[in-house]
């Protein structure tokens, strides 16, 4: 009897298609406006995830998130290094600064000081040059998106200049660096360096990256900073989470994605279900006919969830397609980078969609089986 | 002819609704149709053969009254047996016909089998023997909608007969057919169907058929009124 469920599915092709579409459409929409808010989300944690060095970021206190940071005096790193249980810790300049191209071409720039002596802090994927020419005078590292920004249609290379706050920036490396939340260039550099390219203040330190000795949790030691100097610190996960959650709760962009996925998913649950729950009543006379003519009524409700999940299969494998398409074909655009298909939001749309089909399923069985099958005599 | 009956009803009563917009269509129906023969059931519109039709087939329940079918009180079986006996038992021929248009001939004239559980091989060929007898060995493969009317209600004779019913139930079966295709049915029907052990009953407006009829009951106002008894019906074997 299955293959009869299959053939009353795909007879009318317009139907089948108009089925499969209205799931493939809601699956789209559902998971890229999921995922487009979940990569932005990820996107103003950029620096912290670039950073693979260290687990514990150290902060001022009255600090909010990373991209809102106050300095700290020089004396901080003394005390942080002070702690028992820190194998090492460094300092770590974040500002921004403005770039000038030789063409005249400028930007505002996310500027990374690292460690002079020790480079700690430096995304490790190199595009172009190696990390240790970061020492050479004058040397900065350019992310690629940056570069193609300053210098258009310009293959990679090295030596090209920038003006930042009247000091020379000479580019020693091109970096493959996290794509940030605005899609500022990212200019990586030594600290000493760093400071000379921000405007100056009385305090210049932004942060400390330190790192565990061997048997203590980064957890366990930033509360250990914390108590013995009473300055910020947290696990990298952790300063991650406090940035996404100020974003959260200081912006609108949770509440006008949220409003745009609840009503993907309401619209979504209704169309699909209701073109499915109509599919059946179409039907209905069919199924009236197989009942009389000795079709049990489990045998019918098994035929209307196979049509509902093949179409919830077909429609959500459409939809996803075309959700990790768009991502793949934009992942180059400069202002969609980073923009990606995370997997735990297909699983949960489809879960959802499964909801959907399971739902429609049931009013559509619930239809046939209280189907009157003396209807087919009138 | 046999004495003994494959259908016999008493007393049936069926009300719609209840409360004053409560509408009685059957008053105590009384029937009874003998095996080895095709009995009619005619009567105005509305005057209830349709729903007697309906609970004889187990389709519907009778507010009051006894039906019984090949000495079964169906209505005193499980859904499940009801289902597995109007399966095993009866064949149906509606007046729209009621093929599905997905299917070709074979296979909608197949489904009575594979609702059985027959290999759908073996379904479908058995089921092309059995329209081959009916005339529409070049029509295995067509759809519904390429078929005339006529056609169409050969392959439903063909899907009420396939699986060898003992009772055959149809619902004016030629009121959609022109008199030719109509005649050349009730010919099917009286030659393939109606044998000792079976018995046909047909609910027909169309006179023009009443020559096939063993038994002629006139129902009115939810009562049977007459029943009117042939000596000999049109090219019965």
């Amino acid at each position: 009897m299955f293959f009869i469920a299959l053939r009353m599915l795909t007879f009318d092709t317009a139907k089948y298609l108009g089925l499969i579409f209205t799931i493939a459409f809601s699956t789209f929409l559902i998971s890229q406006q999921a995922s487009v808010f979940a990569s932005l989300m990820t996107r103003t944690t950029s620096q912290i995830r670039d950073v693979s060095d260290a687990s514990v970021w150290v902060a001022h206190p009255e600090h909010r998130y990373i991209d809102e940071i106050k300095p700290m005096p020089e004396s901080a790193l003394t005390d942080v290094r002070g702690v028992e249980g820190v194998k090492w810790a460094v300092r770590l300049y974040r500002g921004l600064s403005r770039a000038k191209a030789p063409d005249g071409t400028f930007r505002t720039c996310i500027t990374m000081g690292v460690d002079d002596a020790t480079l700690v802090g430096l995304p490790r994927k190199m595009v172009l040059g190696d990390v240790e020419s970061l020492r050479q005078p004058d040397a900065i590292f350019l992310d690629r998106f940056g570069y193609s920004y300053f210098f258009p249609g310009q293959a990679f290379k090295l030596g090209a200049e920038l003006e930042l706050n009247d000091r020379r920036g000479r580019v020693a490396g091109i970096i493959d660096s996290s794509a940030p939340f605005v899609t500022f260039p990212v200019i990586y550099t030594r600290y000493s360096l760093a400071l000379t390219y921000a405007g100056q203040e009385r305090n210049t330190l932004s942060l400390i990256l330190a790192q565990p000795e061997e048997g203590i949790t980064p957890d366990q030691l930033a509360a250990r900073i914390h108590e013995r100097t009473g300055l910020t610190a947290m696990s990298s996960r952790s300063f991650g989470w406090q940035t996404i959650w100020f974003y959260i709760k200081n912006t609108g962009i949770p509440v006008n994605f949220g409003v745009i996925i609840i009503v993907g998913i309401l619209v979504g649950t209704v169309v699909a279900a209701q073109t499915l729950y109509l599919f059946t009543l179409d039907n209905l006379k069919q199924y009236a006919a197989l009942k009389a003519i000795g079709v049990k009524n489990l045998m019918l409700g098994a035929m209307v969830l196979l049509q509902s999940s093949v179409v919830g299969a077909i429609g959500y494998g459409f939809g996803a397609a075309m959700c990790v398409s768009f991502f793949f074909f934009t992942k180059d655009m400069p202002h969609l980078r980073g923009f990606i298909t995370h997997y735990e939001i297909l699983a949960g749309t489809a879960a959802l969609m499964a909801m959907i089909v399971v739902g429609a399923s049931v009013l559509s069985v619930q239809r046939v089986v209280s189907l009157e099958p003396a209807t087919v005599f009138r | 002819m046999h004495t003994a009956h494959a259908i016999e009803v008493v007393g049936a009563e069926k009300q719609f609704g209840v409360g004053p917009g409560a509408a009685w269509a059957l008053r105590g129906a009384d029937i009874r149709v003998p095996f080895g023969s095709i009995t009619m059931l005619v009567g105005p519109s509305g005057c209830g053969k349709t729903t007697l039709l309906s609970i004889i087939a187990g389709l519907l329940r009778p507010t009051s009254g006894k039906v019984s079918v090949l000495d079964r009180d169906i209505f005193g079986m499980s859904d499940a047996a009801q289902v597995e006996f109007r399966r095993r038992n009866m064949g149906f021929i509606f007046q729209q016909y009621n093929l599905l248009p997905s299917l070709s001939a074979a296979e909608n004239a197949a489904v009575g089998l594979l609702a059985a559980g027959v290999e759908r091989r073996e379904a479908v060929k058995r089921a092309s023997e059995s329209l081959k007898t009916l005339g529409l060995e070049q029509k295995l493969d067509s759809l519904p909608r390429t078929l005339s009317g006529g056609q169409q209600q050969r392959v439903a004779v063909a899907r009420a007969l396939v699986h060898e019913p003992r009772i055959v139930l149809c619902d004016e079966p030629t009121a959609a057919l022109d008199g030719k295709s109509g005649r050349a049915v009730m010919e099917m029907m009286a030659q393939v169907a109606v044998r000792e052990d079976r018995a046909v009953l047909i609910v027909t407006h169309d006179s023009r058929i009443f020559d096939f009829a063993h038994q002629i009951v006139h129902m009115e106002d939810g009562r049977i009124t007459s029943v009117e008894r042939r000596q000999e019906a049109a090219l019965v074997a």
